[in-house]
């Protein structure tokens, strides 16, 4: 997208104050990192901080590797082509991961396993291979996924500062992938939690400051008539089928377990917390913040929506005829208006909180899926156990290589849906089968290996959810959109729906019919 | 409409809650921080120690 908004009369409000702020907020985050390193002592210190991590802490580091700038930038997205009834996925969010912390449902019985990641539960439940074919599943889902973040965070900072060019986002990805590798091949979860810590600072406040300034500026009422006259009443009620509709809702609330409860960089604070007690507080509270990192970035993007339909220059450029703005442009609508709203100074504030979100969020998930493929993928086939040092060692080359990965496929792949149904469905991959695999296997003891293979496969399915595969499958996906009368891409929701109950039925049915001879463990003896 | 209603009320009172989550868990964390510094030294030390 090279459009220079500067010289259509919109100039950028990131100043040099600000560039001095953004510039001097790195200088003082690798110099944390770097004099955190000499508390890393062993895996567990790098991976799990040691299971030291206490409420506030871990609460921090948890919103904060959740509240990413790319949860910001897909959110943002999702409210200014949804409206208010986005609002809806941080509803079900926070309702999910509050259960959750009531009941400890599967997040309690895997701390008290004592597993580092999912994959080592698979082992202990179901056996070694399942453990390598789940974490194999679980990386290429979790690396697919995180495939956008670096192209969609520079998206933001091009956005903010005014750099539009193709030539500024290669620059700015490159530099954004430096820094993180340097920051986590550093320090492991100690160094993340700390930045965790500094970022949930900043980005709580800048989030909450710059919401103030939206309302003021903008006006509650404005925002309201505007959202209603631009995407009327589906842009409130989320049931709606001109909106979102009931299978996305569903699918909604599946992604809230999933994100708290499944998904394994959620999990790894679960197994890092001191106890299963402070475990179930975690994720009470933690429900405010799984709530927050949707609800204030769906606000930043209907403020993005009110601020460009009410402008006929901006309209003509991100909206079309129609009133649905292009996917690459819906992305780079929140940072072209905070550019715009937000005065100098605190743009750089912003800004620096933005560049903490998408290093707290690229570290954890670098750390997150190196330690996967090298705990789960690449360990255990290994008759004598790996050293602790040659762990170590793996999951720094394996965080260089994924960084390496994020910056070519940000590159290549053309995203052709909605940053966050990217997202959902490419970590549905894994976590249609990871969730058969927890909820059976930790609940179910008659839950078998041949039940966790199916499950684990027909997961896999989600991977139609993507429009660049179903474009590739369209011989075979034409058939049954025509059977369903069909135009276009079927939902990733749908696919994801069915894949969730092929997966549950398959678990159930392999389980009865090619059950088990003897089961290694169940937790719920423990 | 209601769900205007509805997510008016919501958007403010999660907002509200956030402002309060985000006082206490910036002090609380602070705290937390000196612990685990603290906590993982002595690990080092005892372990460096024959």
């Amino acid at each position: 997208m090279d459009i220079d908004f500067a010289s259509l009369g919109f100039e950028t409000n990131f100043g040099a104050l600000d560039w001095c702020i953004v510039i001097g907020y790195i200088i003082i985050v690798v110099c944390i990192g770097v004099y955190i390193r000499k508390y890393v002592a062993s895996a567990t210190d790098f991976i799990v901080a040691g299971r030291g991590l206490k409420t506030f802490l871990a609460i921090a580091t948890m919103i904060s590797t959740e509240l990413g700038l790319v949860t910001v930038m897909y959110s943002s997205q999702k409210g200014f082509t949804g409206g208010f009834a986005a609002f809806h996925i941080a509803f079900a969010a926070a309702i999910v991961t509050f259960l959750v912390g009531v009941t400890g449902f599967i997040v309690v019985p895997l701390r008290r396993l004592q597993v580092m990641t999912i994959p080592e539960f698979y082992e202990k439940r179901f056996g070694r291979d399942i453990r390598i074919l789940g974490g194999t599943i679980l990386a290429f889902s979790g690396i697919l996924n995180m495939g956008m973040f670096l192209k969609a965070s520079s998206l933001f900072i091009t956005g903010v500062t005014g750099m539009t060019s193709e030539f500024h986002l290669k620059i700015v990805m490159t530099v954004l992938l430096f820094l993180v590798l340097l920051y986590t091949a550093l320090g492991g979860l100690v160094s993340v939690a700390i930045l965790d810590y500094i970022q949930f600072v900043i980005i709580s406040f800048s989030l909450i400051f710059a919401s103030v300034i939206s309302i003021r500026q903008l006006g509650w009422t404005n925002i309201v008539d505007t959202v209603t006259r631009e995407l009327g009443r589906g842009g409130f009620n989320p049931f709606d089928e001109t909106g979102f509709g009931w299978s996305y809702v569903l699918w909604m609330f599946f992604m809230g377990l999933v994100s708290c409860a499944i998904w394994q960089t959620a999990v790894i604070r679960a197994c890092a917390a001191k106890s299963t007690s402070i475990v179930k507080r975690i994720y009470m509270l933690s429900s405010i913040g799984f709530l927050i990192r949707f609800l204030i970035p769906y606000f930043f993007g209907i403020c993005a929506l009110v601020y460009i339909a009410n402008n006929q220059v901006l309209r003509g450029i991100f909206l079309s005829t129609e009133g649905k703005a292009s996917s690459d442009l819906s992305l780079t609508a929140m940072p072209f208006y905070i550019s715009q709203i937000i005065p100098a100074g605190f743009i750089g504030i912003i800004t620096a909180g933005m560049i903490a979100a998408f290093m707290s969020t690229h570290d954890s998930y670098l750390l997150c899926w190196s330690s996967v493929l090298t705990q789960d993928a690449i360990a255990p086939w290994f008759k004598k156990e790996l050293s602790s040092k040659a762990r170590l060692l793996l999951t720094r080359i394996f965080i260089v290589l994924i960084g390496l990965f994020t910056l070519v496929w940000g590159l290549w792949y053309p995203l052709e849906q909605d940053l966050w149904d990217y997202m959902a469905i490419s970590g549905a991959i894994y976590s249609i089968g990871g969730f058969a695999l927890l909820a059976f296997g930790l609940y179910w003891k008659r839950a078998s290996r041949a039940g966790a293979y199916l499950a684990l496969f027909a997961g896999f399915l989600a991977v139609l959810g993507l429009s660049k595969v179903q474009e590739l499958c369209s011989p075979l996906l034409d058939p049954i959109k025509k059977l369903f009368k069909i135009d276009g891409d079927i939902s990733s929701a749908v696919i994801g729906l069915v894949v969730l109950v092929l997966a549950v039925v398959l678990m159930i049915a392999g389980s009865l019919l090619l059950p088990d001879k003897k089961h290694t463990i169940n937790s719920s003896e423990n | 409409m209601v769900w205007i209603k509805i997510w008016t009320f919501f958007f403010f009172l999660s907002l509200a809650i956030f402002t309060c989550l985000a006082v206490i868990v910036t002090i609380g964390g602070f705290f937390n921080i000196r612990s685990l510094l603290k906590d993982l030294s002595e690990a080092r030390r005892k372990t460096s120690s024959p």
